[in-house]
């Protein structure tokens, strides 16, 4: 058997004749009148192909490796041939190669099942596990970070501020938080609620709202946020499906740019369709658990959905005139008026459509039993007149 | 479009992965080297790359990532394997194991830095949060010279053809002390410094890579890479991005031509002759076989690219491969290579 001897020392190749032993392969001198022993392998010293390529060399032992390079496939093949039980040739990924496209398409359809499987399963199991795990002191620790971040950018309207916080607290809704409402100045038409128990309301809505139902509605829309822990299941979600995506691609590396995108998804409190349904619906239920009118809530969702009709036309316009700022980070100042638009654009695309809404709530509407009495707070009354400046 | 994975004979001795090309050094374009050069050529078969690519993501989507580095591991084994220069093929002697190690200790060090980036603001008080983003963005920075310092060390020594080593003997404080004035340049003048920045270190790496008693230098400055992204840009916006094909075979080539090979005293040049146009056929045809296949084919039209650059390239005829002595010792840490695979750095 003839291949060419590389010795680790210099990259001469040196032409040489092989014998197969029992668990060795004697090399010689092929050149040479003694045909001079160049060296002996033993089978089990032969490194591993971990993957086999079109490159017929073997190598052998510690640094600095002895190599063997064959002249023909013939001459590889019969190396591997007579030690069919050496390891050097063995590799889970070279018996895999064995079955062919069988193997490729079979690799194919697990891929597809396997992330599939953790797209619909795994990843919210995952992510509704670790947001359970969060202490609630820890929510409400980021969620005050947040909060002094935010009011930076906001402008608080402290009269209303002590108002709303009154009108809410006579909502006697539950809540395992400390909940604290403001208002401030924005003509956005809006609201939030932040992880811990940290609702904004903007003035821009107080001017939409009608009565004091409506507003109890808000707010039950939001304290449900935050009993439900929105933020932190979003962004776990969010996590644990970069996970699959960043391993489905490869690209471990740029988990970065990733977390930038989960940054901003907190930042805009953009919750998902699911949770804006969830909120809607414990929210009814807690207006009811108070006694209060769940109609208000569908009367609130009726304003917003004429607001949002004569928004979309606006924020079309105005997306066609500067369409350069669609971004959101951070630290961004997405509450200054100029990309105001741009945010009413993502409430419509991250929140069911209104009539939607009020579909499903007067589905809930219907089925509330008829003996259930609803009553008129007049404490509510007259903090909601004081908020509208009566 | 760059190609995914650097071959082994990029780390010896070209960057390439936003491959540029000096003016001086763009004669014969299209004409094939001369009779007797040494010509790289690649062997790998597309059907095995799939298989292999799709191997990999299967073990790392169950795996969660964990698997990552052996997937790495492997397609560098196919890659070098495949590569052929003078009748010989190079060799990836890393394993799955070392970049294991190396994959962790990165994530940590960056896992950390990129998590207090987007998330510290979130539990840092506002007060501070923009030093401490502004510290760890400054520490990242810092760690740049560390991962390509790490990167040369444990690539290239990984890397052998007929049985030598690659190898880099790089100091990494040399390395800083040459690089820390060019990075706060760079800063000031708001990046225009960069191409000076990029070639200094370049001419250090390429100084201090080895093969056997084979070393290397780079013939370019920080002036011909600036000239040359200034013209190429101006092309890029004149045709409305239709020259970007072209302009990246330009970068190449300037990586690739600039670097001379000196065995003994003499210097070999290496050579392209990849075309804009020969490139721009690759994409086309690569793009056109992973939209028609839903993506699958994505591995396949990353490797035709890598095949189009590998071939392209030779060295000249006068360079001896039979006359290498060993001169490495044994070296297996792999940190350096995932960070600067984190930073997105391949030289």
């Amino acid at each position: 058997m003839k291949a060419y001897f590389i010795d680790g020392k210099t990259s001469k190749r040196r032409e040489c004749e092989l014998t197969f032993l029992e668990g060795n392969i004697s090399i010689r001198y092929l050149d040479d009148a003694f045909k001079k022993q160049l060296s002996i392998w033993r089978t089990e010293e032969i490194l591993k192909l971990d993957v086999r390529t079109t490159s017929r060399s073997l190598k052998y032992g510690d640094f600095p490796h002895e190599a063997l390079e064959f002249p023909t496939d013939e001459g590889f093949n019969a190396v591997i041939e007579r030690y069919p039980e050496a390891l050097f040739h063995q590799s889970s990924y070279n018996k895999f190669t064995a079955f062919g496209w069988k193997g490729i398409a079979g690799a194919l359809v697990s891929v597809v099942l396997v992330s599939l499987l953790f797209f619909f399963y795994g990843a919210p199991l995952l992510a509704e596990g670790f947001a359970r795990s969060v202490p609630k002191e820890y929510e409400s620790y980021i969620g005050e970070n947040f909060r002094e971040t935010y009011l930076q950018y906001l402008t608080v309207d402290s009269t209303k501020s002590v108002q709303i916080q009154k009108f809410y607290n006579n909502l006697r809704y539950e809540s395992e938080y400390d909940v604290s409402v403001v208002v401030v100045e924005s003509d956005v038409v809006n609201a939030f609620a932040l992880p811990g128990g940290f609702i904004v309301v903007y003035s821009g809505i107080l001017e939409v709202i009608s009565n004091e139902e409506e507003l109890a509605g808000l707010l039950a829309h939001e304290v449900s946020h935050i009993n439900g822990r929105h933020s932190l299941r979003l962004i776990s979600r969010e996590l644990a499906t970069y996970l699959l995506l960043a391993s489905l691609t490869g690209d471990v590396g740029g988990f970065s740019s990733v977390l930038i995108e989960n940054s901003n998804m907190v930042s805009s409190l953009s919750f998902s369709r699911e949770f804006e349904k969830e909120a809607d619906l414990e929210g009814f239920d807690l207006m009811v658990e108070s006694s209060l009118n769940p109609e208000g809530m569908v009367g609130l969702f009726e304003k917003l959905g004429n607001v949002t009709d004569s928004l979309e036309n606006k924020i079309v316009k105005k997306l066609t005139l500067d369409s350069s700022s669609t971004e959101f980070s951070l630290d961004s100042t997405s509450f200054h008026s100029g990309i105001a638009w741009e945010k009413a654009a993502e409430i419509l695309s991250t929140h069911p459509a209104p009539k939607n809404r009020i579909q499903y709530l007067e589905k809930r509407l219907a089925g509330v039993n008829e003996s259930v009495k609803y009553s008129k707070s007049d404490s509510l009354v007259f903090y909601f007149k004081k908020l509208k400046g009566h | 479009m760059e190609e995914k994975h650097s071959n082994p004979l990029e780390s010896m001795n070209s960057n390439d992965e936003n491959p540029p090309v000096s003016n001086s050094i763009n004669k014969s374009v299209d004409s094939p080297p001369p009779r007797g050069d040494h010509k790289f050529t690649f062997h790998g078969s597309y059907k095995q790359y799939l298989g292999l690519s799709l191997y990999n993501l299967l073990l790392t989507v169950i795996t969660l990532g964990l698997y990552y580095p052996w997937a790495k591991c492997a397609i560098r084994k196919f890659l070098w394997q495949e590569t052929e220069v003078d009748g010989s093929r190079f060799e990836w002697h890393g394993t799955g194991k070392e970049m294991f190690r190396g994959f962790i200790k990165a994530y940590l060090v960056f896992g950390t830095l990129i998590l207090l980036i987007n998330f510290g603001p979130m539990f840092l008080p506002p007060s501070i949060v923009v030093w401490v983003i502004l510290g760890a963005y400054l520490l990242i920075l810092a760690f740049i010279p560390l991962a390509i310092h790490g990167m040369m060390r444990y690539r290239l020594s990984r890397t052998s053809l007929r049985g030598i080593h690659f190898g880099y003997r790089g100091v990494l404080k040399e390395l800083y002390k040459k690089t820390a004035f060019d990075f706060l340049l760079t800063i000031i003048t708001f990046g225009i410094y960069g191409s000076w920045l990029q070639i200094n270190m370049r001419k250090y790496v390429l100084k201090h890579s080895k093969y056997g008693n084979v070393s290397a230098r780079f013939a370019a400055g920080g002036g011909d890479l600036f000239g040359l992204t200034i013209v190429q840009s101006i092309l890029i916006m004149i045709t409305f991005y239709i020259y970007i094909p072209w302009a990246i075979i330009r970068f190449f080539k300037f990586y690739v031509e600039n670097t001379v090979i000196i065995q003994d005293g003499k210097e070999y040049n290496l050579k392209t002759n990849a075309t804009g146009g020969g490139y721009l056929w690759v994409l086309i045809k690569g793009s056109f076989l992973t939209i028609v296949t839903l993506g699958i084919a994505g591995p396949i039209a990353s490797l035709m690219v890598h095949k189009y650059m590998t071939q392209s390239i030779s060295l000249s005829g006068g360079f001896n491969f039979d006359n290498i002595e060993q001169t490495e010792s044994a070296y297996n840490d792999a940190t350096g290579d995932d960070m600067a695979d984190i930073l997105d750095l391949d030289f």
